[in-house]
């Protein structure tokens, strides 16, 4: 979630002492509207280039899952390449790059996200190839059985073979300990190699649906004709009724927190300690979760952050790196910390003094200035962002999914400018008053 | 910018010499050779220094001097700390950065325009007055052997380096600019500041994106202290060819193995016909519709990924290739990569359709790398490096179109022949029973390559 160009996308549009810009340069011509069978369309003309991006969300992920099909979400994101009515096999991808063009696409807990890059003239193709695909994936058995296979190597790729992904699945399976959170969202093994045809067809015919669903283009195009087109093309696609009902089954209840602190010492192929801290915080859309975006920029995410600053630069460094991330889920959240620590270095003992420094930070680091800083790095990284066409449609797409509607950043924007130090603060040491779980990878820990 | 996608897709020529016009300007300052590329989509900054000079020069008891004389030279002057400095940066949204090659190096900077003056004046006093503290040299160390040290929690970084040690093992490139285990210990504050003085003799050129207004930087960069300096000619340092034998480094535990093919290109090869060899590269591993993606991953699901590059400098170049397999499947794949090599090097069996879907992936795609104004930047440094000029993009298209089976073929022969190239495997030691039957094999020790 683009948290940080949201926040500059607010000071500019408040104008902002620091801000000497022009703020209607950066407003964003969306063009919203919904087909009648619930399908969300935003669109955002950019004649920049004669080219487009086209992302496409779908309201499921890992909380959607359950015991026996943990993986589902981020397997049939695989399948969903490998042909559908219309365009079958391979066809997807050979259109697109033979039209020159990129595509790929991506999974995470709360929803799965297809994105393409293409040259102007190939619009109307693509959007026949993406409503094809959303309603009529065919998942045929000898491709079915082939990506299993490629989804397994990914599994080892990320987790298995790495210590960093071997300390990632562990904090979360435990921060998120008996909620759908917490597996990952590749999927436990047994699952993977046991889950059917049938369940994956079950499942992609419960989510993908136009009513569960936000598209999103932004580029080069007529905005008149890529409208006509979008009906054309989506109109007739049926809404599913199933739909509302999958996404009941997601109640707050399920993703509750029940855990205590615990430190897990692991053994991997790590020559020097790599260790990841997690503390459980707050869903997405939620003013602490706010609060907690500004302070992991505060505390980890530059050269002058507090705990860079007395772990990597200092007289006498206890790490290599170390960085911060407030992750914000629809229904939950962590506030992590990770990194590499010196050779040398005790990771028990290193806990210790990297909690201390945390309850310092709260009072010392948190200062009007440090959050003018704040301020500035939001600025220049929105620029960054929003540079491209594929970075404003991922912006705009992911706010309409979650908060269903993407000027949802407009609460956002006026909770950052109002944010005080003290605010700051207190939330800081209420987040110190949790549960922590506190994960080393080492090839020195017993096994 | 609208104009070089137009013209690409009606294949004119033409049009890219007038969007070099309207948007790229070469003009000469006193400093050195100047490049401004304009972009004033947002008032933001950013500037690049190339200079002439890469790791290839330094001493190999202090390899790794040219990369730490530009990460240490925010490790303070004598009017700042190193604290000072990063927050001075910070405070801005600035952000510097440098990248080290063996033949030369790149220093950027970047910000709003507005604080263009600050953070201009700032870097210039960084390389006036950096002077490498000796604590923060020892610092920076111990912190570089303990990310070196823990490369074997990362295979597929440690699989880079040892390809790196086995291609360019004859050739005084066989490390990465950051140096190696036993060369850090050597760097120190004489030689940092002698390697700076050098750099701010050498030849240099600037690159400025923005709008028009960041061309006044080039008047603020007169207070850096740089000199001119002469251009450096590159000759061909292979002197060798690699000997395509297996190359095995231990990777305990590991239930996947990280696969590197490769070999190294002369001087004369790596400048000769660079589209035919790229697009030879593509066709092989460039997307999810290259032939070794649709062999190994979509049609066997023996992988997740895979990918072929062609990396022309100008004293040398590399082609390779890279994947990664459980090790049960670790003979079978490479057999099968063996195997695609060879019939694409073969006319009678490379398909015609397949050559003309790579031709419209290339063709199509190019203009994606101007989308992003830094990937454009990074395009024209290369061929500036390799004194190619900037007609070779305006020709890319008509050399496209000139593509052909025999051709094609010929090239993926002669950069790809499958008998030529090295193998480098790093992976769990129960893997070597399948592979002993194809080549010899030998093992590498973990200090030699860090």
């Amino acid at each position: 979630m683009s948290k940080k160009i949201v926040f500059i996308l607010s000071c500019l549009v408040l104008s902002l002492p620091l801000m000497s810009l022009d703020s209607k340069k950066f407003e964003l011509p969306v063009e919203r509207f919904e087909l009648k069978n619930g399908l969300k369309v935003l669109l955002i003309k950019d004649q920049r280039l004669p080219v487009f991006s086209l992302y496409t969300f779908y309201n499921v992920g890992g909380k959607n899952e359950t015991k026996g099909i943990t993986g589902a979400s981020h397997f049939l994101e695989h399948l969903m390449f490998k042909g559908a009515r219309k365009y079958t096999g391979t066809q997807f991808d050979y259109l697109i790059e033979g039209n020159g063009g990129t595509n790929n696409a991506f999974t995470t807990n709360d929803m799965t996200v297809y994105y393409e890059s293409l040259p102007s003239s190939t619009l109307e193709l693509i959007l026949d190839i993406e409503a094809d695909r959303m309603v009529n994936l065919l998942l045929e058995k000898e491709s079915f059985e082939k990506e299993r296979n490629v989804v397994l190597e990914e599994r080892r790729m990320r987790y298995e073979n790495s210590p960093r992904g071997q300390a990632y699945l562990n904090l979360m399976q435990e921060l998120f300990k008996g909620t759908p959170y917490g597996t990952s969202v590749i999927g436990d093994i047994p699952d993977l190699k046991s889950v059917s045809r049938d369940q994956i067809m079950d499942y992609f015919k419960k989510f993908y649906a136009p009513n569960n669903a936000v598209l999103v283009v932004a580029g080069d195009f007529d905005l008149k004709q890529t409208k006509k087109i979008i009906e054309k093309k989506y109109g007739p696609l049926e809404s599913s009724p199933s739909v509302a009902a999958a996404q009941a089954e997601v109640v707050d209840e399920k993703f509750k927190w029940s855990i205590k602190s615990k430190d897990m010492y692991l053994k991997g192929e790590a020559a020097a300690p790599l260790f990841m801290m997690g503390i459980p915080a707050y869903k997405d859309g939620t003013e602490s979760a706010y609060t907690l975006n500004i302070l992991s920029s505060l505390l980890g995410e530059s050269k002058s952050a507090e705990l860079i600053k007395k772990f990597v630069y200092s007289k006498k460094p206890q790490a290599t790196s170390i960085y911060t991330g407030n992750y914000s889920l629809l229904k939950s959240g962590a506030f992590v910390f990770g990194g590499e620590l010196v050779s040398g270095v005790d990771p028990k003992v290193f806990k210790k003094k990297l909690l201390s420094e945390l309850k310092n930070s709260c009072q010392s680091a948190i200062t009007e200035r440090n959050l003018e800083k704040v301020k500035n790095q939001y600025l220049v990284e929105m620029y960054n962002q929003l540079s491209t066409n594929s970075g404003i449609a991922q912006f705009v797409g992911e706010y309409e999914l979650v908060y269903g509607h993407y000027l949802a950043y407009e609460k956002e924007f006026a909770f950052y400018q109002k944010l005080t130090v003290n605010e700051l603060k207190k939330s800081c040491q209420e987040l110190l008053s949790k549960p922590v779980v506190y994960v080393v990878v080492w090839n020195k820990f017993k096994g | 910018m609208k104009k070089i996608i137009f013209c690409f897709v009606f294949l004119s020529s033409f049009c890219f010499a007038s969007f070099l016009k309207e948007n790229v300007e070469k003009y000469q300052h006193e400093l050195g050779d100047v490049v401004w590329v304009k972009d004033d989509k947002f008032p933001r900054f950013n500037i690049t220094i190339y200079f002439g000079q890469g790791a290839v020069l330094d001493d190999q008891t202090s390899f790794g001097t040219t990369q730490a004389t530009f990460d240490l030279m925010t490790a303070g002057t004598k009017k700042m700390s190193q604290a000072a400095i990063h927050e001075f940066f910070d405070f801005y949204g600035a952000e510097t950065s440098s990248y080290v090659t063996h033949e030369y190096s790149q220093f950027q900077f970047s910000g709003l325009l507005k604080d263009l003056d600050p953070i201009t004046a700032k870097v210039c006093e960084l390389f006036k007055e950096a002077s490498y503290p000796g604590a923060e040299i020892k610092n920076h160390v111990n912190k570089l052997k303990s990310k070196l040290n823990n490369l074997t929690s990362n295979h597929a970084a440690l699989a880079e380096r040892a390809f790196r040690y086995v291609l360019m093992g004859q050739t005084p490139y066989k490390y990465p600019a950051e140096g190696k285990l036993d060369s850090l210990n050597k760097i120190n504050s004489k030689n940092l500041l002698s390697t700076l003085k050098t750099l701010k003799g050498s030849y240099k050129r600037f690159y400025l994106s923005g709008p028009k207004e960041i061309k006044d930087s080039m008047n603020l960069l007169k207070s850096c202290d740089f000199s001119s300096g002469q251009k450096t000619k590159h000759s061909n340092i292979v002197q060798k060819k690699n000997s395509p034998g297996i190359y095995f480094l231990k990777a305990p535990k590991a239930n996947q193995v990280q696969i590197r093919l490769g070999r190294l290109l002369t001087q004369d090869e790596s400048n000769k016909e660079d589209t035919l060899m790229s697009v030879a590269a593509d066709y092989l591993g460039g997307g999810f519709t290259a032939k070794l993606m649709q062999e190994l991953r979509v049609k066997r699901g023996l992988t997740y990924s895979v990918g072929a590059h062609v990396s022309p400098q100008a004293s040398y170049g590399r082609a390779g290739i890279s994947t990664f397999t459980k090790n049960e499947t670790l003979g079978e794949t490479i057999q099968l990569i063996q195997t695609i090599l060879r019939d694409s090097g073969d006319p009678k069996k490379l398909a015609k359709d397949d050559v003309e879907h790579v031709k419209k992936y290339v063709k199509g795609s190019f203009p994606f790398t101007f989308e992003s104004l830094s990937a454009f930047v990074s395009q024209l440094i290369v061929l500036d490096h390799r004194e190619v000029g900037y007609d070779g993009i305006e020709k890319f298209v008509k050399e496209v179109d000139d593509i052909n089976v025999k051709n094609l073929s010929n090239k993926i022969e002669s950069i790809f022949n499958p008998d030529q190239l090295v193998i480098v495997l790093v992976g769990d030691e129960i893997v070597l029973k399948q592979i002993e039957s194809l080549r010899p094999v030998t093992q590498l020790k973990l200090e030699d390559v860090l």
